[in-house]
């Protein structure tokens, strides 16, 4: 017995000797003075010994595991912390209690963000009715009933009444020019309608954003160089890169002349490198002053519209814009 | 459309690749793509319709890549009287061009004429027809050439009569029916051809012809899109008739053709063309101020340079400053004000040249806001702004948010029993063919079909929706939807609305009975009796909360149930901005008491909110909770307390007293209790316990 006794104290105090981590002490003292340690297994064994043994060996052990209960104290205390008892330890591991959780759709939240970035740059941010007359959507921007792009837009008309769902959110330049005077810059995020085919890429229902800025007529009028530069400080903030670079093309819109298309170019992330069609922009047509009861020739300024799929369907790499109007929750979930 | 490389190269004499050209086209002309035979493929912009051609093409690759451009070195007198042309209106066909050439010997093309038409996708005819084609191809200009013998009489351009036929010059002898808004020529016999769209098969081109006319006109692309859209036949043609092409083309197109038909089919042409041009158009000169040029593009681009890039694409310059005169090509009919010049020069400036710059701004608007109470029909940021945060809150919640469609179907207007629904002429598809008057028809779809994928699904939309009356309007609904219908949908939903409407700030909200003609047509979209309209303070009722109607989940077969709700955005959102309000923090403590009591089923938990309120004469109740509601089920009524008695349910409140003026003594909070408790026994006929 008394060479048990002996291995038992080795062996424990080499432990509380060489171990410096709390933890492990812990760990160790379980191993050595717990429910199944060699220790307590000789003190339970101890009740069924006989009298004598009982009265020799019983203070030798109980000795024992002060002196181990002493060591490791002192060990533990020298090792810089108390130990959680381990009774006492969370699995960490295990999973948290169950919350459900929300969502807020992709497009709401792309959304936010771009009337964050603008009302930063002093756009007012406004959103028009979807249902529209043909003056607002197509006459006043420069498309009469005979122009081709009125057939190309594929516009839903209301049975019956002298109305379609807006093709774009350009009908909002309209009305808020009909009732303000410039300056002003404003951005127009909305609905819009067109009557085709859907496929991955194609919806008849999807959204824009129109961004128009109108200043007086001068050298120090609102340029095209200024629709580069807010563009260019759009898709950097928005794509978070500052490396972004914008690029136009010739393009052809009724109600802007100059047209071009709007391409950009990241610098890092999955989009780096390679040019990205973007949008439509232009300067204003001055038709369009006209039509909203403006002197033509006295002002100048900038329109663009972008889609809001396009640049949410880049950023977390979706590849059917379908998904946006699904009302699937396993897409939805994601967000 | 398609651009033989070499001939482009031939005619524009750059030195660039088909690749480099590509990229300069794209950038300034139109989006250009070179194919996988090398050739450019080019999508001709609406406003280009100059471009249709080789040889104008090749013009403008040689301005935008400094190569020798060779124009036309063939032309040709007009004043020829060969054949009598009558034009009945001048908007429809503004100039139709003629020449005759005799002794032609029809027969097969050289071999390099069919390749060059081959490799556009054209089919080789016969010398004659591929003479007529490769110079549409090369000047933009259609042609038609008539088998002189077969014409009976002058031509006349009118709108064909109401019940006329042609026979087309196609390989199937399709006849087509005309009417008065098509545009033919005619003969002396009828229609020969449709103006601008096809040839007539009685006079074409075969084997025997010896003399032949050939026209080069000018057709209203209004008239011929009309056409095109009645007859439902595109050609090579019409397409460019559509665009709208210059008048100024057709004797030059004339003489081209005749200089080709020498060399392939022989045959000589008239010295003079038939030209009959009612109101010959005017080279278009205009103004341009070049400071306005800096000032709308914002780039330095200096006169000289302002007057280089305009003579490059064959403008007509003189001139400086403030005073530039600028004559546009004949060939240029997109170009009527100013803003076209500057377009033009930036383009060919460079949109890369233009510097990023930030503008110089008014920190805000100079005109002011609109009043917020105005009647605009849109909405501004604020309101925006509400919304979204209003749409992390019910995400903070659990609830999920969807975008749907803005149309349902006649199903789902039968079963939501709508009438007057606006509605789309030509819809997508019949899933979609009225505008939604409410967001919910669709959530409850959402609700159903995710229910395959969870338990309990809660999801919401906000959005417009629109209404016989002509109005649109915002809307925010929610849904609830459980596999197992555990009673509580309701509550659930109703707790939602609360704790949103709580967090906007609007804590003025009354849940009452479905009144008839409620918030429209909503509350029959629920159970009977399990519906409440939700109001404000002052009564105007902003949503409803309620059960799904059984019979309308069975028929959208729902496997579950659904509780659902609906909100007037707008309402809600403005009534919000005009509440909260600071309440000083209490200065004595409060003291909390309950009050447990059995009530018969048919007492609602308003009346007893209210009695204690009424009873409440020292004004000492800051506030009651109810803590407990308890309906017996089965068994249960059978216990001593309900079943002695008439009473239906079991309710615990908890009071909380307090005063600001001192610390309540235990005789007053007990004296304020004893009075409550009596209220209850008396109005209601509770049994305190």
């Amino acid at each position: 017995m008394d060479d048990r006794i002996r291995r038992i104290r080795d062996a424990a105090k080499k432990e509380w000797e060489q171990l410096r981590d709390a933890a492990e002490l812990e760990l160790a003292k379980v191993r050595h003075l717990g429910r199944k340690s060699e220790l307590n297994e000789l003190l339970r064994g101890l009740k069924e010994r006989a009298e004598e043994e009982r009265r020799e060996w019983g203070p030798k052990l109980q000795n024992l595991r002060q002196e181990l209960e002493d060591g490791f104290r002192t060990a533990a205390e020298k090792a810089g912390g108390v130990a959680a008892k381990v009774a006492d330890r969370i699995d960490v591991t295990a999973p948290g209690l169950r919350r459900d959780r929300g969502h807020v759709h992709p497009l709401t939240q792309a959304q936010e963000s771009i009337n964050a970035i603008f009302s930063s740059m002093g756009f007012r941010v406004l959103e028009g009715p979807e249902v529209e007359t043909a003056w607002n959507n197509f006459d006043a921007l420069n498309i009469p009933p005979d122009h081709p792009a009125r057939a190309l837009m594929d516009t839903f008309w209301l049975k019956g009444e002298d109305a379609l769902m807006r093709t774009h959110t350009s009908p909002m330049q309209v009305r808020f020019m009909q009732a303000h005077q410039p300056p002003f810059r404003i951005i127009v995020p909305g609905r819009v309608y067109r009557n085709e085919a859907t496929d991955a890429t194609h919806e008849f229902q999807f959204h824009q954003v129109e961004g128009l800025m109108v200043s007086r007529r001068g050298a120090d009028g609102v340029s095209m160089a200024n629709l580069k530069g807010i563009l260019e400080h759009f898709y950097r903030r928005y794509f978070n890169d500052p490396g972004i670079v914008v690029r136009f093309n010739a393009s052809y819109f009724p109600f802007t002349e100059p047209s071009v298309e709007v391409f950009m170019k990241a610098a890092r992330g999955k989009l780096a490198g390679r040019w990205i069609e973007i949008g439509g922009a232009g300067m204003v047509h001055q038709d369009v002053f006209k039509a909203v009861g403006y002197v033509p020739g006295e002002f100048q300024g900038f329109a663009f519209g972008m889609s809001l799929e396009r640049p949410t369907m880049l950023k977390y790499g979706i590849d059917d814009v379908r998904l946006f109007h699904g009302g699937d929750i396993r897409f939805l979930r994601q967000f | 459309m398609k651009f033989s490389w070499k001939w482009l190269v031939e005619l524009s004499g750059t030195d660039v690749s088909a690749q480099e050209a590509a990229a300069v086209l794209s950038a300034k002309a139109c989006e250009t793509e070179v194919g996988d035979d090398g050739n450019l493929e080019a999508d001709i912009l609406p406003n280009r319709p100059d471009l249709l051609a080789h040889l104008w093409l090749a013009r403008e690759l040689a301005s935008l890549t400094g190569g020798k451009f060779r124009g036309p070195d063939y032309s040709l007198n007009t004043g020829g009287d060969a054949v009598r042309v009558n034009i009945t209106d001048a908007a429809a066909c503004p100039r139709y061009s003629a020449l005759v050439v005799r002794g032609v010997t029809v027969g097969p093309s050289p071999e390099s004429l069919k390749m060059r038409l081959e490799t556009l996708g054209l089919s080789s005819v016969n010398n004659v027809v591929d003479v007529m084609n490769v110079v549409m191809l090369e000047l933009g200009q259609p042609l038609h050439a008539f088998d002189l013998a077969k014409l009976q009489g002058g031509i006349t351009v009118r709108m064909a009569a109401k019940g006329e036929k042609l026979t087309a010059l196609d390989d199937a002898r399709t006849e087509y029916g005309l009417d008065p808004s098509v545009l033919v020529i005619a003969d002396g016999s009828g229609p020969v051809a449709i103006a601008g769209i096809k040839g007539g098969a009685s006079t074409a081109v075969s084997g025997g012809t010896k003399d032949i006319l050939i026209e080069a006109a000018n057709f209203s692309p209004s008239v011929v899109r009309a056409g095109t859209a009645r007859l439902n036949l595109r050609t090579d043609a019409s397409v460019r008739f559509s665009y709208g092409i210059a008048p100024a083309m057709t004797v030059s197109a004339l003489a081209r053709a005749a200089q080709l038909l020498k060399d392939v089919a022989g045959g000589t042409a008239e010295s003079a063309a038939v030209d009959a041009y009612p109101h010959p158009s005017k080279p278009v000169t205009l103004m341009l101020d070049t400071g306005y040029v800096r000032g709308l593009l914002g780039a330095d681009v200096d006169d000289d340079a302002i007057a280089r890039i305009l003579s490059g694409l064959g403008f007509t310059v003189s001139g400086s400053g403030a005073s530039m005169s600028v004559a546009a090509p004949v060939w240029r009919t997109d170009i009527r004000r100013q803003e076209d010049l500057i377009e033009e020069v930036g383009r060919v400036y460079g949109y890369e040249n233009i510097p990023s710059r930030a503008p110089v701004v008014y920190a805000y608007d100079e005109w002011g806001w609109l009043n917020e109470d105005e009647d605009v029909p849109w909405d501004e940021y604020g309101f925006i702004r509400e919304r979204t945060v209003l749409a992390h809150r019910l995400a903070g919640m659990g609830y999920a948010e969807v975008y749907n469609y803005a149309f349902i179907s006649d199903e789902l207007k039968e079963i939501f029993g709508l009438t007057t629904l606006r509605e789309l002429a030509k819809p997508q598809s019949e899933e979609y063919r009225y505008l939604r008057p409410s967001l919910l028809p669709r959530l409850v779809l959402n609700v159903r079909d995710n229910l395959r994928f969870a338990n309990v699904v809660r999801l919401f939309e906000t959005g417009h929706r629109f209404t016989g009356d002509g109005r649109e309007t915002s809307r925010l609904a929610l849904a609830v939807g459980a596999k197992k219908d555990t009673g509580e949908l309701f509550f659930e939903l109703k707790g939602a609305a609360d704790l949103m409407l709580q967090e906007m700030g609007i804590t003025d909200i009354q849940y009452d009975d479905v009144p008839p003609f409620a918030f429209a047509t909503l509350a029959l979209w629920c159970a009977p009796g399990r519906a409440a309209e939700v109001k404000t303070g002052n009564g105007t009722a902003v949503g409803v909360v309620g059960l799904l109607h059984p019979a309308i989940a069975a028929k959208l077969k729902v496997r579950g149930a659904v509780a659902v709700a609906e909100f007037d955005l707008r309402t809600l959102i403005r009534h919000a901005q005009g509440e909260r309000e600071y309440e000083p923090l209490p200065k004595y403590p409060a003291v909390e008491r309950d009050i447990s009591m059995l009530v018969n089923d048919d007492v609602r938990i308003r009346d007893i909110l209210q009695t204690i309120q009424r009873a409440d004469a020292s004004d000492l109740v800051r506030d009651v909770d109810v803590v407990d509601i308890f309906v017996p089920t089965g068994d249960e009524k059978l216990a001593p307390e309900f079943s002695r008695h008439e009473y239906g349910k079991s309710v615990a409140v908890r009071m909380v007293y307090r005063s600001d003026e001192r610390t309540l003594t235990d005789t007053e909070v007990t004296a304020a209790e004893t009075a409550i408790k009596k209220a209850l026994q008396d109005e209601l006929g509770a049994l305190i316990r």
